[in-house]
């Protein structure tokens, strides 16, 4: 069996890489790629799910150690593949998820002249996702991490003639470097401290508060968190399929696979468990904040994976590595629905993004609005649907803890939020008359479209059950509690949902928004790229100016430099050449001065 | 000036320096110096007029009273010990006043006030024989004396001699003295290494002597005497513009050329012997007489500057001055470096 | 010859659009007449009105630096505004920077270029903004550490302790055995 579970996951990865090499040999063959790409990542789903059954029946993990790259001193790094309770079961939910959106993307990129360039990406993106996930060493997770920045990068900016497809990549790219610095500082530590780069090796040591800080970093970089998250909504600038990839199985959720990767390292240490359990929480609720009065359809959508991240930190700051990994795999089903329906309707709204000039759209898309709303309701963990099996047991689990009561009071702010912002997004697209132009030609006809979002659909209504029943439990469920703490997930969305009916109604009412600053400070995601990517660069700016023309053009270069320079030389030249009279006195009067005072020095 | 009394003053200048270098006696050494200084002052007065004769007084002032000071050397030196051999200065207090004596010789700062002034008032060929051949007997009377002599002053002398000829000649639009300037510097490199390597010194010395030779012919060729008027040498000769560029390079120690050799092997020894800091000053001083060395190649070769040309062009007629010395003294001062090796056996006597 | 003729051609033409590109008044060290640089800080009106009319500027906006000794002369003090925030639909002569030939850059231009700071207008007021930010910053920071302070835990049964839950201990008779607590019923 041991055999079977490396040979098939090791397999499910090769197979990606085999359009890949089709597309190497023949670069100019490119009509049936996108095709070859789709078939490869729906094998590669195929060929992953035996490892997954045999680890459901019998839990068995592996470490495949098969190449040694190279070794300095004592310290040795090798090609490692850690197959394990999380690799084993996100890698065929993360094939599955960009099974369908590649599918999707079939259709929804047809009239690109370059699609074949497009799922090439795609394909590469996921392909460094499996590297990350699967990594048992952090060289190979620094490739895979990396990886999936680099090809964010490319994916974001796929619309490079547009300027704010080129900033939203940019951003991206840089906001993803902080993240970064944070991981290279604790591999530069391990390396001093313990030099050792492999995961097994390491969790029999320990790390301190500081190392553990450079994973925390990292993941706020990548998974988004406050203070490193203007790139995710700026991130929507790019093709619809690459979001729901982004934000459903890759990119996002690799700064969490990070923790829940060290959390053996990190269940210790409480600073570092507060740090991240704040983090999330405030995450959660600013993007909350910021997602309930968006006009964008994507940006919604963008925030709420942005409080759906917050919220599996909050998890990891709760010490459940587990229910944190659980609300990832879930949230990837539902957040791609989510994702792949509003392309739908962008793509037969003409390229229509904002929700104002929607509406009426649940008798003419039924089956994109039947997907849209179900996976809405997931979203907001309504009972049976995918999300609540990962997300109730998460706020029951903060209700028992002994935890800081405010990130307890803001998780559950910021679930009755989510309920407000998916009806919000619900009634404006779905219900009410149509406010869009009515020369469209709308439909759903085509299976590429139709396929993956019910299949989508389909996994985030039953993913929840089955893998909850399935995968063996790591953790104790508490048994007994007041029947007040086992409602209070759903009397807060149900209290949102209310609010956001209430707040619906008033639209149609003509009324200026009754709290001005509140609904400009959620409107324009909470001023924070309005004044920190204006500060900061100034700042900086400034300060490079000044050392730049102030201390080194005017001071180095010029008055301390050759100024100076000429005028000591200056100086002392025209005091020496003033001593030249020619007059014979002043020899031997050098003389007189000179030899009795050197003899006297000298003796 | 009859050839008679030419061939007298010649032979006179040759061997009073001959016969320092040969004797192992302080009196005799003395004695050549003499000589060498006496015969020095028809030659400096040849084309006879008043500047000439101004420029012979005060060499003969200056250098009568070096003599006078060695002469008390020489003799509080055989008091204090008996004997006149050469070589045995241990007096200290003779010592140190034989050094502050080669120093007046020499021309090292502060005793430096006589080389411009002199050199500027005689013939280019007279100079060229004041900064060069009469340099060899003091240096080696120091060289023979060497290991007796006193380091701090000969450090401050060298210290003091680098920096004045640097600013000194900074400010001097005149070759010969810009020539005398750098001389004054170059001795300082000279006895910078003296009581260290007296080897060195001597090597140091001999390149120094065949580029200023070079340079001092190449003048004369041109007759000129001023840096603004070598602004025409492309119209006397045109080549010796690159020569004067190259040999100044040289003179300058630039690498590759000859120049470097000596200033490379003397710091490397400086820094053997824990005197970075001097090292560093010493090299640092050599950029100003870089810098004018550079004025007069850019004057020279780099740059045609706006004057009229009243002069047909003469490098098209035959040259009526001989020139047979100039191009293998070219040759020796600027491509030596690959020979450092021969040159360091040749000199390690 | 022709061929000589039109690459001397190109020469003069590259010279000369070299020349045309350079704005007045621009920072670069190269390029620039003596002229063009900046003269001393002008100190009477008549300096001021040469100073304004050698930047192309009218007297009553001209405005030098203050004189402290950093060497700015008398150049013109120029608004902190980004290229950025200029009419992207007007016909700069230089579109790239939004300027217009003769017209004064700003001193430190570097910074203010399209792609480098902002500072065009927003629909709310900086100082709101700032404001709400970090008000909103700093109440969460502060109800954080107050949540730390005072930290949230629901117990579901009284807490329970040792020997028959510190029965002797809590004053109960020695010689009467506690009543033994009861979950179940039959």
């Amino acid at each position: 069996m041991n055999n079977m579970l490396n040979t098939m996951t090791l397999m499910s990865i090769t197979t990606l890489t085999t359009p890949l090499i089709i597309n190497l040999i023949f670069p100019h063959k490119t009509t049936k790629l996108p095709m070859y790409y789709k078939m490869a990542v729906k094998y590669a789903f195929l060929i992953s799910l035996p490892p997954l059954l045999s680890f459901i029946h019998t839990g068995q993990e592996s470490i495949i150690t098969n190449w040694k790259w190279f070794s300095i001193n004592s310290f040795n790094l090798t090609m490692s593949f850690k197959l394990d309770y999380f690799s084993i079961i996100f890698i065929p939910i993360a094939l599955y998820v960009t099974w369908s959106i590649l599918e999707f993307s079939q259709w929804y990129m047809n009239s690109d002249p370059n699609i074949h360039q497009f799922f090439k990406y795609l394909v590469m993106f996921l392909l460094t996702m499996m590297i990350l996930i699967t990594a048992n060493n952090l060289f190979q997770l620094f490739i895979g991490w990396e990886g999936v920045g680099i090809m964010s990068f490319m994916l974001i900016g796929w619309w490079h003639g547009r300027s704010d497809a080129n900033t939203a990549a940019l951003q991206a790219i840089l906001y993803n470097r902080i993240g970064d610095m944070g991981l290279m500082l604790t591999m530069v530590w391990l390396m001093i401290n313990i030099g050792l780069w492999d995961l097994q090796h390491i969790f029999m040591t320990k790390m301190n508060t500081l190392a553990l800080l450079g994973l925390v970093i990292a993941a706020t970089g990548k998974s988004a968190q406050f203070g490193l998250h203007p790139w995710l909504p700026s991130a929507m600038e790019g093709p619809t399929p690459v979001s729901a990839l982004l934000h459903s199985s890759t990119m996002v959720v690799a700064g969490v696979f990070l923790l829940i990767r060290f959390y053996p390292m990190m269940k210790d240490n409480n600073t570092i468990l507060t740090i991240i359990l704040c983090m999330g929480a405030i995450t959660s609720l600013f993007a909350a904040i910021c997602a309930t009065t968006q006009n964008d359809i994507k940006k919604i959508v963008a925030f709420s994976t942005s409080s759906q991240l917050g919220l599996m930190m909050v998890t990891m700051g709760l010490n459940q590595p587990h229910r944190t990994f659980l609300h990832m795999c879930t949230h990837a089903f539902f957040k791609a629905t989510l994702f792949l329906c509003s392309g739908s309707i962008i793509h037969n709204l003409n390229n229509e993004q904002d929700i104002r000039k929607m509406g009426g759209l649940l008798n003419i898309l039924p089956i994109t609005s039947s997907a849209l709303m179900t996976s809405s309701l997931a979203l907001i963990g309504t009972p049976f649907l995918t999300g609540f099996y990962s997300k109730d047991p998460i706020i029951e689990t903060m209700n028992m803890s002994y935890i800081n009561s405010w990130a307890l009071t803001t998780t559950l702010i910021t679930t009755t939020l989510t309920a407000m912002y998916s009806l919000r997004m619900i009634y404006f697209t779905l219900l009410n008359q149509p406010r869009f132009i009515p020369l469209l030609t709308i439909n759903e006809n085509h299976p590429n479209l139709k396929n993956p979002i019910l299949r989508l659909t389909l996994g985030s209504i039953f993913t929840g059950y089955l893998l909850t029943m399935n995968i063996p439990t790591t953790y104790m469920n508490p048994t007994t509690m007041p029947p007040m703490l086992k409602m209070s997930t759903l009397l807060v969305t149900i209290t949102g949902l209310l609010i956001a009916m209430e707040l619906n109604s008033l639209t149609n009412k003509l009324a200026a928004p009754p709290l001005k600053h509140a609904y400009n400070f959620s409107i324009m995601q909470g001023y924070f790229t309005h004044l920190l990517h204006r500060l900061l660069p100034l700042a900086s700016l400034q300060m490079s100016q000044y050392i730049a023309t102030m201390l080194m053009d005017l001071n180095w270069y010029e008055k301390i430099g050759p100024k100076n320079q000429m005028n000591i030389h200056t100086t002392m030249s025209s005091y020496i050449s003033s001593t030249q009279k020619g007059l014979i006195k002043t020899y031997f009067l050098s003389f007189i001065i000179s030899i009795p005072m050197m003899m006297i020095l000298a003796t | 000036m009859s050839p008679y009394m030419l061939l007298l003053t010649c032979t006179s200048l040759l061997l009073g320096t001959t016969l320092t270098l040969a004797s192992n006696h302080w009196l005799t050494a003395w004695m050549g110096l003499e000589i060498n200084t006496l015969a020095m002052i028809p030659l400096m007065t040849y084309p006879n007029h008043s500047r000439s004769t101004e420029s012979a007084i005060k060499y003969f002032l200056t250098q009568a009273t070096a003599s006078m000071m060695m002469m008390f050397a020489i003799i509080q030196n055989a008091w204090a010990t008996n004997q006149w051999t050469l070589t045995q200065m241990s007096n200290n207090t003779a010592s140190i006043l034989m050094t502050l004596t080669l120093a007046i010789k020499l021309g090292l700062a502060p005793f430096h006030f006589w080389v411009p002034e002199v050199t500027q008032g005689i013939p280019l060929l007279s100079g060229m024989i004041l900064l060069t051949w009469q340099k060899v007997a003091p240096v080696s009377i120091m060289y023979q004396i060497s290991p007796s002599l006193n380091m701090k002053i000969l450090t401050t002398l060298a210290i003091l001699s680098t920096l004045t000829g640097g600013w000194g000649g900074l400010n001097q639009t005149h070759l010969r003295k810009i020539l005398a300037y750098s001389s004054i510097s170059h001795m300082g490199w000279t006895i910078i290494i003296m009581p260290i390597n007296p080897n060195l010194a001597l090597l140091n010395l001999f390149i120094y002597i065949i580029i200023t030779t070079t340079i001092f012919l190449t003048l004369n060729l041109a007759q000129v005497t001023k840096i603004k008027s070598l602004a025409n040498l492309w119209n006397k000769s045109t080549p010796m513009t690159m020569i004067i560029m190259i040999t100044l390079m040289s003179l300058g120690s630039l690498p590759p050329l000859t120049g470097f050799m000596p200033k490379w092997l003397i710091l490397q020894e400086l820094v053997n012997n824990n005197n970075i800091a001097t090292a560093t000053l010493m090299a640092m001083s050599t950029l100003l007489n870089l810098f004018f060395y550079m004025r007069i190649i850019y004057t020279s070769t780099l740059t045609m500057f706006p004057t009229t040309n009243n002069s047909k062009l003469q490098w098209m007629y035959a040259q009526t001055k001989k020139t047979t010395m100039i191009p293998p003294l070219t040759v020796i001062s600027s491509m030596l470096l690959p020979l450092t090796p021969l040159c360091l056996t040749l000199f390690q006597m | 010859m022709a061929a000589s003729m039109s690459v001397s051609r190109g020469i003069q033409w590259l010279g000369t659009a070299a020349r045309r590109v350079t704005p007045l008044g621009a920072r670069a060290a190269s390029g620039l007449r003596k002229d063009m640089l900046p003269g001393p800080y002008p100190r009477t009106p008549e300096e001021r009105a040469a100073a304004a009319k050698k930047y192309n500027m009218r007297v009553e906006d001209y405005e030098p630096y203050p004189d402290d000794g950093f060497g700015r002369g008398d150049y013109p003090k120029l608004p902190d505004h980004s290229q950025h925030g200029r009419d992207p639909w007007y016909d700069w002569d230089h579109s790239e920077l939004r300027l217009n030939w003769g017209e004064p850059m700003h001193f430190d231009f570097d910074i203010y270029t399209r792609n480098r700071v902002d500072t065009s207008s927003t629909p709310v007021s900086w100082n709101t903004m700032y404001k709400c930010f970090f008000g909103f910053f700093g109440f969460m920071m502060f109800m954080f550490w107050l949540g730390q302070v005072f930290p949230s835990y629901q117990p579901v049964s009284p807490k329970q302790y040792p020997y028959n839950n510190l029965y002797l201990e809590r004053g109960g008779d020695p010689n009467v055995d506690p009543e033994p607590v009861i979950h179940y019923e039959i």
